[in-house]
């Protein structure tokens, strides 16, 4: 174990990893509130030039924060989704792993390596958004609800890492990086249309923590509305990666 | 005991019988060429006796101890080069040794003495690239010192000389004389020469089935028939006409100037085939006597 852990972060830290996965967000991060800030004030400017004048109402943080977050489901997730689908695909087709797999190794620990290693730069690189987000918005807007935000990026995070593992997992039991991605996004969808399943149901999806960062950003959310996608969202995120792991510790690599 | 031992190993891919009932014992101490054309079934053997894939039927043992049952306790003595070794490409040798070492739990001094061992032996010791500018040639080698970082007394080497210029196998396969001398190595290949140069003992693969397994000396004992060469100044067809009928001719094929004669006989042939020279007075360049190469003996036993 320890030795599959140095050899992801060495990995992480060698390879375009250290810099793609935080550019990702940060990128994502800081675009929400300048597009929050200045797309209505470029589409006045476009209707004037067609003769049409239409007072938008002037645009707040909350804004920005709607946006960045719509942005994380659009573009962070995929991104995260194509970003590990070959952890372990990959290492497969290419042959890397039959040659580890030839020594005393353990399977579980492999994957289980990777997931520690990779999930925690996707942790760190998420915070870098999310800074990067809010000192943005607090220099466009004078203003930005520090608590509020927070409050909706810890609702988001364990729906951000229930992808990831998703991803994971799959990869884990393919042997090709495009089929991981394909199968992973089928399974976001999924996910994430369990959300839009009616209220008696919808409260207890993994996909219902997005639906709760948006609510926080507004108003005030109790904890107790979380309890059970966050139980849900752990338990798919433990199930993902046992069967994962099942997978790869029966496969011939 | 034998250090491999393969009892009735049979494997399939769906309908595909890759591996037919196999059984063959590996002498320790051996150098066992394992010899087959493309799609035999060597990849596949090795890849079962290194436990990467599981047997549709039968067993092997490694040591006395079966695969399937304790594939961790084996992993510690062997070592293992695929067909097409593979590495994290961001590493540099040194860096992927020390991450096998890790696998192993070596020590921090029995490590560092045995990556200089290594890197010296495949001689990579002043290589300070990342593994995913090597050639070919670079990544055979670093193949080989990942495969000994155990210090492992059985290897596998698959197909180890295949992709090599004719330096490169000339080093790899000096290496493997090397390393005999301690070590039982099971290498697969479709170069006979390879064989010829450093195994004792072979086994010969066809669309899976055994269909040899021998020593190389009985093998060749077994399948000898004297070869003889002879060159002309011309056309040959005169001599040519003399060997027609003669009982200790087996078969004479004609190239250009170069008649090839083969026969049962390497006494008379010894004494007769000059003597018929001399009788139709052509101008003699060559004339030589060999043995059929392991080459021919491919060719022969697989048709
Ligand atoms: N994973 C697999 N799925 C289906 N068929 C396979 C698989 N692996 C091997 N085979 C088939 O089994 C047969 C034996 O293949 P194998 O790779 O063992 O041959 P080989 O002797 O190593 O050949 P080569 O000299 O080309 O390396 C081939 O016909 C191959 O197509
Ligand atoms: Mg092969």
């Amino acid at each position: 174990m320890i030795a599959f852990l140095k050899k992801e972060f060495k990995e992480i830290f060698k390879t375009y990893r250290l810099w793609v996965i935080p550019l990702i967000f940060l990128l994502i991060g800081l675009s929400s509130p300048a597009s929050a800030k200045f797309l209505p004030d470029l589409l006045e400017g476009q209707l004037k030039a067609e003769g049409v004048v239409l007072k938008l109402p002037e645009p707040s943080d909350f804004e920005a924060f709607v946006q960045y977050f719509k942005n994380l489901t659009q573009l962070g997730l995929i991104a995260i989704i194509l970003l590990s689908a070959g952890l372990v695909s990959d290492e497969k087709a290419k042959g890397i792993l039959a040659q580890v797999l030839t020594k005393p190794v353990s399977r579980p620990a492999i994957v289980l390596a990777k997931w520690l290693a990779q999930g925690s730069w996707l942790i760190l690189s998420f915070i870098v958004g999310a800074l990067g987000c809010y000192l943005y918005t607090l220099a466009l807007f004078d203003k930005a609800s520090a608590s509020r935000f927070l409050y909706a990026n810890l609702f988001y995070l364990p729906y951000l890492l229930l992808i990831f593992s998703l991803s994971l997992a799959i990869s884990a039991a393919m042997r090709s990086q495009m089929a991981t991605a394909l199968i992973a996004f089928v399974g976001f969808f999924l996910i994430s249309i369990t959300a839009t399943l009616g209220q008696n149901y919808a409260r207890y999806s993994p996909a219902y923590l997005a639906n709760l960062s948006h609510k926080a950003l507004s108003k005030s959310v109790s904890f107790s509305e979380a309890t059970w996608p966050i139980a849900t969202t752990t338990s798919l995120i433990a199930i993902f990666l046992i069967v994962g792991i099942w997978v790869f510790s029966r496969q011939e690599v | 005991m034998s250090a491999i031992e393969i009892q009735d190993l049979t494997k399939t891919f769906g309908t595909k019988i890759a591996v037919d009932q196999l059984s063959l014992a590996v002498p320790q101490g051996s150098v066992f060429g394992f010899l087959g054309p493309n799609g035999a079934g060597k990849t596949t053997t090795l890849r079962i006796l290194t436990g990467l894939a599981r047997p549709s039927a039968g067993q092997a043992l490694i040591f006395g101890v079966d695969i399937s049952k304790n594939l961790q306790e084996i992993s510690r003595r062997i070592g293992y080069l695929p067909e097409n070794p593979a590495f994290y490409g961001w590493m540099r040798a040194r860096e992927y040794l020390n991450f096998c070492a890790d696998l192993f739990n070596l020590s921090a001094e029995e490590r560092n003495e045995r990556i200089n061992t290594l890197l010296d032996f495949v001689k990579l010791n002043d290589v300070d690239q990342q593994i995913q500018n090597y050639s070919r040639g670079m990544k055979q080698r670093l193949g080989l010192a990942q495969a000994l970082i155990n210090n492992s007394d059985i290897l596998f080497l698959d197909e180890p000389t295949s992709a090599l210029d004719p330096i490169g196998r000339k080093e790899v396969l000096d290496m493997i004389a090397d390393l005999s001398k301690s070590k039982t190595i099971f290498f697969s290949t479709h170069i006979l020469s390879d064989v010829e140069r450093v195994c004792d003992r072979v086994a010969m693969l066809d669309k899976g089935r055994l269909v040899i397994e021998s020593d190389l000396e009985t093998l060749k004992n077994d399948y000898i028939e004297p070869v003889f060469t002879l060159e002309f100044d011309g056309s040959p067809d005169l001599f040519t006409k003399l060997l027609a009928g003669l009982i200790w001719v087996v078969d004479v094929q004609t190239h250009k100037q170069t008649i090839v004669v083969r026969t049962n006989d390497l006494g008379t042939a010894q004494r007769e085939l000059p003597k018929l020279v001399a009788r139709t007075s052509l101008p003699l360049r060559r004339l030589e006597v060999g043995e059929l190469s392991l080459e021919d003996i491919f060719m022969k036993v697989l048709s």
